[in-house]
């Protein structure tokens, strides 16, 4: 049976503004919430949706995030029809390239997508913490006999500059669509969720492609173009919690919404890796946080998150910050308002402290010698400098 | 090249010693340090061998280890051929449900004809260790053994123990060498042994058969070095997770089990704890002190929960105070307090 709906699944996207977390793995693959990575929010999502046909897109330092996926068991994606393709960039007869946007990857897929000749075609990021049930979606799309169906949700004005804005009518058609505008016309921004009739996408993927000043990227190019041409967009409105973690600030406070607010009753699924319970010795103290298997705690651990077999020495202190999976705090050392990333480690006496409501982030594999904190010129912590690269 | 090697785990054999909590479940079921079941150190010793298969022989009750051990692929025993198989109880004309040992590898003979393997391992689910079982098998091999028994130095209840000459050969069946209820054998003589104790209706693979044929066959005892715990008892079973708790946490780093989808365990405003190890998905905003807490149990504030251990999905709610208890699962305690102590933990499977 062909399925009618397939998912697509960008997961290629570097991730620089989250540069010290993702150093050696891509945005997806990065660890959150204790147990779990990224990923398996959307993952999760299509698994409690009833997807089961889902390529995931790859290309920046695959590795890590190609091993996590396996065969995709995880999510009940293991199956003889359908299931988790791992779809990577590749070279033709003539040669080949990497994916260079949004739309070129999806592009370069069609032949994937022509093998299941689906009605519809679900295309989504896999760097987006949200709960949502894509048939309410799917349904929506087919209700309003759309081409192409846009994910909205309210954002608070002053962010509004970063994301894809749109202005719509009372039907939820879209009038107006703008990728990242200097002002805003309104508050209601794209998900980066897409359900595209697959007729259509064919259609504006290839016309895409023969323009050679395109950006070959879907809130830029395909979007707008489509727009212009009259065809049916509608916009979806979702009101539910949706966090981008493009950032270190944003990454820290949806790990903090875990805390606060759990995974609202939706079961997440996870490639679990550690069988061990987690351990809490004499002289430990934790209060409002969350403690993950294979963790040992003989410190002080508040308002925090402790990832799989991560260690808290005794006489350490965890205040408002995130140690992720096998991230060490030796004895004695102070870590405020930071995010201590995979296989870190703080040494004995030292301190890591985020101050004036910035998050101080060590990366992965690095060992503090000395004393840090926000402001400071870290070599340990190259963040700051990446932002101001991008601009 | 490494020679195939069978496995045959026994699932009931012990459920008298912990009666009380076997009604529901086989003994090699029995949830043990908050996220694990007794059959993982069985079948986390095993793996290590790259078992041809594994027999897990049941008997009543197999319902919860069944799920547990599902297709066996966390333990690398979900093979194309071969791989873990329940060995559930088949009854016909001359195959009754059995009642020992040896009628219990009756039940499993055709799963031990079929295959392809020289060696046969037998074990039960009352250890509580990792042991390096390539060692052992090693060893059965150099000496080419009928059979090797896994014995340990330390004192232990055990059925029997041996006294062996230098090279390991047990001489008589009284000695400083106990015996671990684990042992190799050669896959031809346990067919043999299989169809003479049928055929001549024996009781007891110890009795009947090891200890009367010791003169004609070449049995070896192993010694194991590695730190035993064994349960016999419900009081074993909660000293045991008390003496892993204390001093022994390196156990988990090659225990393996089955993995669950449940969140970590969030602790609240007024949680406070001392010396415990907690599984997942767990809410807690009490006092848990020198306690074994497993996944999705609930501790609100004001409670009070003591050198106990607390199964799964427990809830302990208004000011309810258990030290020395064992709850088991699913329980939900409102305003209790339950006290038994140290030698004599109360076990509670239903309020």
């Amino acid at each position: 049976m062909k399925p009618k709906c397939v998912a697509l699944l960008l997961a290629g996207g570097q991730g620089k503004r989250l540069f010290p977390l993702v150093k050696n793995s891509s945005k997806p693959a990065v660890s959150f919430g204790g147990k779990y990575r990224i990923i398996d929010f959307t993952l999760s999502n299509l698994k409690n949706s009833d997807i089961d046909t889902v390529g995931v897109l790859t290309q920046y330092q695959p590795f890590e995030l190609n091993e996590y996926l396996g065969s995709g068991e995880a999510w009940d994606l293991n199956l003889k029809n359908g299931g988790l393709y791992v779809l990577p960039p590749y070279t033709e007869l003539c040669g080949g390239n990497f994916y260079s946007g949004t739309a070129d990857a999806v592009y370069k897929n069609l032949n994937f997508l022509n093998r299941f000749e689906p009605e519809c075609v679900l295309i989504l990021s896999a760097d987006h913490i949200y709960f949502m049930d894509y048939s309410k979606l799917i349904d929506f799309h087919n209700s309003k006999k759309a081409d192409l169906t846009i994910c909205t949700t309210q954002v608070d004005i002053k962010d509004a500059k970063r994301f894809g804005i749109i202005l719509k009518d009372q039907n939820n058609k879209i009038i107006s669509f703008e990728e990242k505008p200097k002002k805003p016309k309104s508050d209601r921004a794209s998900m980066g969720v897409y359900v595209f009739n697959f007729r259509k996408l064919k259609k504006y993927l290839k016309q895409d492609f023969q323009n050679e000043k395109s950006n070959h990227d879907f809130g830029k190019d395909i979007i707008p173009l489509m727009l212009k041409q009259n065809e049916k967009v509608f916009s979806f409105d979702f009101n539910g919690y949706f966090r981008d973690v493009g950032t270190s600030e944003s990454f820290w406070k949806a790990n903090m919404d875990v805390l606060e607010r759990g995974l609202q009753n939706k079961k997440i699924y996870t490639k679990n890796s550690s069988y061990k319970p987690h351990l809490i010795k004499d002289g430990a103290e934790i209060s409002n946080s969350l403690v993950s298997n294979g963790a040992r705690v003989l410190g002080t651990v508040k308002n925090s998150l402790v990832f799989e077999n991560a260690e808290i020495k005794s006489g350490a202190e965890i205040i408002n910050s995130i140690i992720m999976s096998n991230a060490v705090v030796e004895e004695n050392a102070r870590v405020h308002n930071a995010i201590i990333a995979n296989d870190a480690r703080v040494k004995k006496s030292t301190s890591v402290v985020g101050k004036n409501g910035e998050i101080a982030v060590i990366a992965a594999n690095i060992k503090t010698r000395c004393s840090v904190q926000t402001g400071d010129k870290m070599p340990l912590c190259p963040i700051k400098e990446e932002i101001k690269n991008e601009g | 090249m490494k020679d195939k090697i069978l496995g045959i785990v026994f699932s009931n054999i012990h459920d008298q010693s912990l009666s009380k909590a076997t009604q529901n479940r086989t003994f090699a079921a029995m949830p043990f340090m908050a996220n694990y079941r007794l059959v993982d150190f069985s079948l986390s010793n095993l793996s290590p061998l790259r078992p041809e298969a594994v027999g897990v022989i049941t008997k009543y009750n197999y319902r919860s280890l069944v799920s547990h051990i599902s297709d066996g692929a966390e333990w690398d025993l979900k093979r194309k051929n071969g791989g873990v198989l329940i060995i559930s109880p088949f009854e016909k004309e001359k195959n009754k449900i059995y009642k020992n040992r040896l009628e219990a590898l009756f039940n499993a003979r055709e799963f031990i004809a079929e295959s392809s393997a020289q060696t046969v391992v037998l074990c039960d689910c009352n250890l509580v260790s990792i042991i390096d079982l390539n060692k052992a098998f090693c060893f059965h091999l150099e000496k080419d053994a009928d059979i090797t028994l896994l014995t340990s130095k330390q004192t232990i209840k055990a059925d029997f123990s041996v006294g062996t000459y230098e090279n390991g050969e047990i001489y008589n069946f009284s000695g400083d060498n106990f015996y671990l209820d684990v042992f190799f054998i050669k896959r031809e003589l346990v067919l043999k042994i299989i169809d003479y104790s049928i055929k001549n209706n024996l009781k007891s693979f110890s009795e009947d058969i090891l200890k009367k044929a010791a003169n004609k066959l070449k049995i070896f005892a192993f010694d194991v070095k590695e730190k035993i715990y064994k349960i016999a008892s419900l009081n074993d079973y909660y000293s045991v997770s008390f003496a892993i708790l204390k001093s022994d946490e390196q156990i988990f780093n090659n225990l393996i089990t089955r993995k669950t989808d449940l969140m970590p365990t969030v602790y609240k405003q007024n949680s406070k704890l001392k010396n415990s190890v907690i599984g997942e998905n767990c809410i807690i905003d009490g006092y848990v002190e020198n306690s074994i807490i497993f996944s999705g149990v609930k501790i609100e504030c004001g409670c009070k929960v003591v050198n106990s251990i607390i199964m799964n999905n427990c809830i302990i709610t208004n000011d309810s105070e258990l030290s020395f208890v064992i709850a088991d699962k699913n329980l939900r305690f409102d305003r209790k307090k339950l006290k038994g102590n140290i030698n004599n933990p109360l076990y509670l499977n239903s309020i």
